[in-house]
């Protein structure tokens, strides 16, 4: 019987709601397991508990009730690995468990390592560490300070700091401007109990995906898996139907410009652009292409003109947001340069959008792209996530499928989808100088 | 370009060995051509990456040296390897990043405290990736311009690591703990140190430390060993290499006692860090010394510190460390040094918890289960490495530049005793041979 396919993964119904995403491969060394657990990012608060509760998850399950117990249980499966995190997916908060484990074959007989792995899975997902129906209080309290310690040390790294302020300022009133780990100043309200319920009821009723890459067929996958699920499914919501508002897409009205002063001996530039283009637009390749034609990497047009040609620049590169639909440009620069990198920068997209690009540009963009679908293959990681992005994202194209579509964008397309691009916002963080550090509004007219 | 000295070597056909670990289900394929340049292949059938790191003996804390063509001993200006590295891609035809585009190879390079390395990554054409990788490496081209293009890339480079607090607590805590030995300085060197860099100099470094026998080739991927070897076999006959230079390096003896006890530093952060180091008293004998060094002392780290420890859980409940908490040796010809620690509201107290803990295991020795299960897990992580044609190529290279076997590992972590790591604790968690690093918000006048 002809399974359904998303992607090359083949999908398998494996419980109420709830299907599993598999891929057979036997080349590595470890099978792969990930769950997904999908939210809409409606509020900040909201956000913040369950950014909390996936702290909480890593502390164990009723069985193996302390991170030490845990740990040690990975240890005895030849190490194993197992993560779970909180990430953002367009405009929905994704919960994820990840475990990793040695394949079969290369364990001793009759250790049962995969199906040890996917019961530890299960059963933390299921039956975190709880007790009265809270969180434990010591665990909870100390697991919110490693939160308030991780959301403070976001200033750390300065490049993603301007990338994320750049998307606070930009979106600002849209769901996509909810950090994924919630928000620092809801963080003393939330108590263990209400955390304990938001993330029960994420368990219990939110949009699941179960996948798995290995040696094994997807029948067996998925009765291995189902076996496993079973009765934590059945006591689950019959119905884990997808209920998200559609993704907010604006155009901007006029560009703005945002700075901000640190102590920082390098500039950050960033500047963000919305496209209508999403992952089902015929102009999608095309988009995509031009992102890498733009600022793919050393052959890009952003680090041949800002960084070898101008010297302005250590690092000038371009990403795109497929699912959101928004192409930002980063550069490290000194203060004194900015606008000249600005400049630089307009004239790059102004270039796409007129067709100014070489056939090398194309090639070596369309090469790298076929690289990185043919990379992927040998990442079951990066299989994964791609595909769930691609899922909420409302359409998942196969490798080969990619692969033809990518051989098929002509020059005119890729201008065509770069003419998409509108600049929103314009963010730039530089040095004190003899200000004192905070945010300071630039001048240009614009409201912060 | 370096002129030929010798007649080129005429074509002759070098042996390749192959070595297989049957319960890993892996291959290494060695043979060393004419040229003197040692090449390994570990073959991934089914996988599509190709990767291949061309790897230098030559890195940050090669600063003091007898360069033999000059007959005279020289100090070089801080950062130039890394210089040399950033440079050597600039060619006659233009830049060779897109020589690599075009053929969909993504090239790389970066440089360590010992090890310059080139890499490049692609799925198709690896043959002539290859050639393009031992070409411009081969191909020491350094006009006035690039070189001051370079440099103001490189000032740049330097500036970025400036306001990265995790860099700096790392740098100031080798600072700290190194009086004299080179590993001290920062491996971009500093802004003024790079201007004293010129083309002359650069080449005098590339003739002195770029030449076959002190290099090596690791490739990983769905290749043929057998064509790999023959490609670089008439790659270097046509270029005519000459023999090696009589480069010899100069390392000052490092005294046991550290040079500050403490760094403490203020930046723009939201959190403090802290890092307490140890620094190894003499450095191991040769290769497999220092591999096994490193695998004990990593082994002994984990038992110590790690997840499963219950010192890491006592640490944690206190609210002492997070996950950002990490424990690490590394170690290379000449120096090795241990590094732990992470983000924490206490710096102070982590310390002393760090130390009092340590020192405790140096008294009492290491418990066997919590031994045999971290060894476990090591081998677990070992197998792991070869889902990765690119962690597959630098761990080979790393244990090649050892003298030491990549397929050996499991059989060597079999080896390791619980008295090893026990005597080790002993040797190496010395009080007089550590010092500490911090980083602490800045406070703000607001």
């Amino acid at each position: 019987m002809p399974r359904a396919k998303a992607g090359d993964f083949t999908v398998v119904p494996i419980g109420p709601g709830v299907s599993l995403y598999a891929l057979s491969i036997r080349k590595f060394k470890t099978s792969l397991f990930k769950v997904f657990l999908e939210t809409p990012l409606a509020d900040p608060r909201e956000a913040t508990k369950i950014a909390l509760a996936t702290q909480i998850l890593k502390r164990g399950c009723r069985r193996l009730p302390d991170q030490r117990a845990l740990a040690r249980y990975l240890e005895s499966l030849y190490g194993a690995s197992f993560v779970t995190s909180v990430s953002k997916y367009g405009e929905r908060q994704v919960v994820s468990l990840r475990i990793e484990v040695l394949a079969e074959k290369f364990a001793r007989k009759g250790e049962s390592v995969t199906r040890r792995a996917l019961t530890l899975l299960r059963d933390v997902l299921f039956e975190p560490v709880a007790t009265d129906g809270a969180f434990p209080k010591a665990e909870f309290a100390q697991e919110k300070e490693n939160l308030r310690r991780q959301l403070r040390a976001r200033v750390n790294d300065k490049a993603a700091y301007a990338s994320e302020r750049l998307v606070e300022e930009m979106c600002r009133g849209e769901p996509y401007a909810i950090h994924e780990h919630g928000r620092l100043e809801d963080l003393d309200s939330v108590g263990p109990k209400e955390a304990f319920e938001a993330y029960e009821r994420l368990a219990r009723t939110a949009p699941m995906k179960v996948f798995a890459v290995g040696d094994f067929t997807p029948s067996a996958a998925a009765r291995l898996v189902g076996g496993v699920f079973e009765k934590a499914l059945a006591r689950s919501a019959a119905d884990r139907r997808e209920r998200f508002p559609a993704i907010v897409r604006r155009r901007p009205a006029r560009p703005r410009t945002i700075t901000e002063r640190m102590d920082v001996t390098q500039g950050k530039l960033v500047m963000g652009f919305r496209t209508d283009v999403g992952l089902g637009d015929r102009r999608y390749f095309a988009l995509v292409l031009a992102n890498a034609i733009l600022g793919g990497g050393p052959s890009g047009k952003l680090f041949r003109n800002v960084r070898e040609k101008a010297q302005l620049a250590y690092y000038a590169h371009s990403s795109l947001e497929r699912v959101k639909g928004i192409l930002s440009v980063h550069c490290g620069v000194a203060f004194e340069n900015f606008g000249k990198a600005v400049r630089i920068v307009k004239r790059q997209i102004d270039d796409m959008k007129a067709g100014r690009f070489t056939a090398s540009d194309l090639r070596d963009a369309r090469l790298a792209l076929e690289r990185g679908v043919r990379s992927a293959q040998d990442s079951p990681g990066m299989k994964v996530n791609a595909c769930e992005e691609s899922l909420v994202g409302g359409r998942v194209y196969g490798s080969r499928e990619i692969l033809a579509r990518v051989g098929r964008v002509r020059p005119r397309d890729v201008a065509e989808a770069a003419r998409s691009l509108a600049l929103d916002t314009t963010y730039f963080l530089k040095g004190l100088g003899t200000a004192a550090s905070g945010r300071v509004a630039a001048a240009t007219g614009e409201r912060i | 370009m370096i002129a030929p000295r010798l007649e080129a070597a005429p074509p002759s056909r070098s042996s390749l060995r192959l070595r297989t670990n049957a319960d890993l289900d892996e291959t290494l394929a060695e043979g060393i051509v004419p040229s003197g340049l040692r090449v390994q292949v570990v073959r991934k059938r089914g996988f599509e990456r190709k990767f291949a790191v061309l790897a230098v003996r030559f890195g940050s804390v090669d600063r003091d040296f007898f360069d033999p063509e000059r007959g005279a001993r020289v100090t070089v200006p801080d950062g130039i390897a890394h210089f040399l590295e950033h440079c050597l891609f600039a060619e006659q035809s233009g830049d060779v990043f897109q020589r690599f585009a075009a053929l969909g190879g993504a090239a790389n390079a970066g440089t360590s405290f010992s090890t310059t390395s080139y890499i490049v990554g692609c799925s198709e054409r690896f043959d002539e990736n290859l050639e393009t990788l031992l070409d411009f490496v081969a191909n020491p081209y350094f006009p006035e311009k690039n070189v001051e293009k370079e440099r103001e890339i490189i000032t740049q480079e330097i500036r970025m690591y400036r306001d990265s607090a995790d860099w700096r607590i790392f740098t100031n805590l080798l600072e700290a703990l190194y009086r004299d030995h080179p590993v001290r300085i920062d491996i971009a060197g500093t802004e003024s140190s790079i201007r004293e860099i010129d083309p002359s100099l650069l080449l005098s470094c590339y003739r002195c430390f770029y030449y076959p026998s002190n290099m090596g080739l690791f490739v990983a991927g769905d290749v043929d060993p057998r064509r790999v070897l023959r490609l670089v076999e008439r790659n270097h006959a046509r270029k005519g290499i000459g023999p090696a230079p009589l480069t010899r390096r100069f390392f000052p003896a490092e005294p046991p006692s550290v040079a500050r006890p403490i760094i403490a530093i203020e930046l723009p952060v939201a959190s403090h860090k802290v890092l307490l180091g140890f620094k190894d008293s003499a450095p191991a004998s040769d290769g497999p010394a220092i591999s096994r060094r490193e695998a004990v002392t990593n082994l002994l780290l984990d038992v110590c510190v790690g997840r499963s420890s219950s010192a890491f859980e006592r640490l944690y409940d206190e609210g002492l460390v997070d996950d950002t908490f990490s424990a690490a040796y590394s170690a290379d010809w000449g120096y090795g040094f241990t590094v732990l620690g992470g983000e924490t509201d206490r710096p102070e107290a982590l310390v002393k918890a760090m130390r009092r803990h340590l020192a405790a295991v140096a008294r009492r020795g290491v418990p066997a289960d919590d031994f045999e299960r971290i060894r476990a897990k090591a081998l677990g992580k070992f197998y792991r490495y070869f889902n990765s044609p690119e962690s597959i190529a630098y761990a080979a290279m790393h244990q090649a530049f050892r003298d030491t076997d990549l397929l050996g590992i499991p059989r060597f972590l079999r080896s390791i005793t619980r008295d090893e790591l026990s005597a080790r604790a002993r040797e190496h968690f010395d009080p007089k041979r550590s010092a500490v690093s911090i980083v602490s918000p800045r406070r703000s006048k607001r």
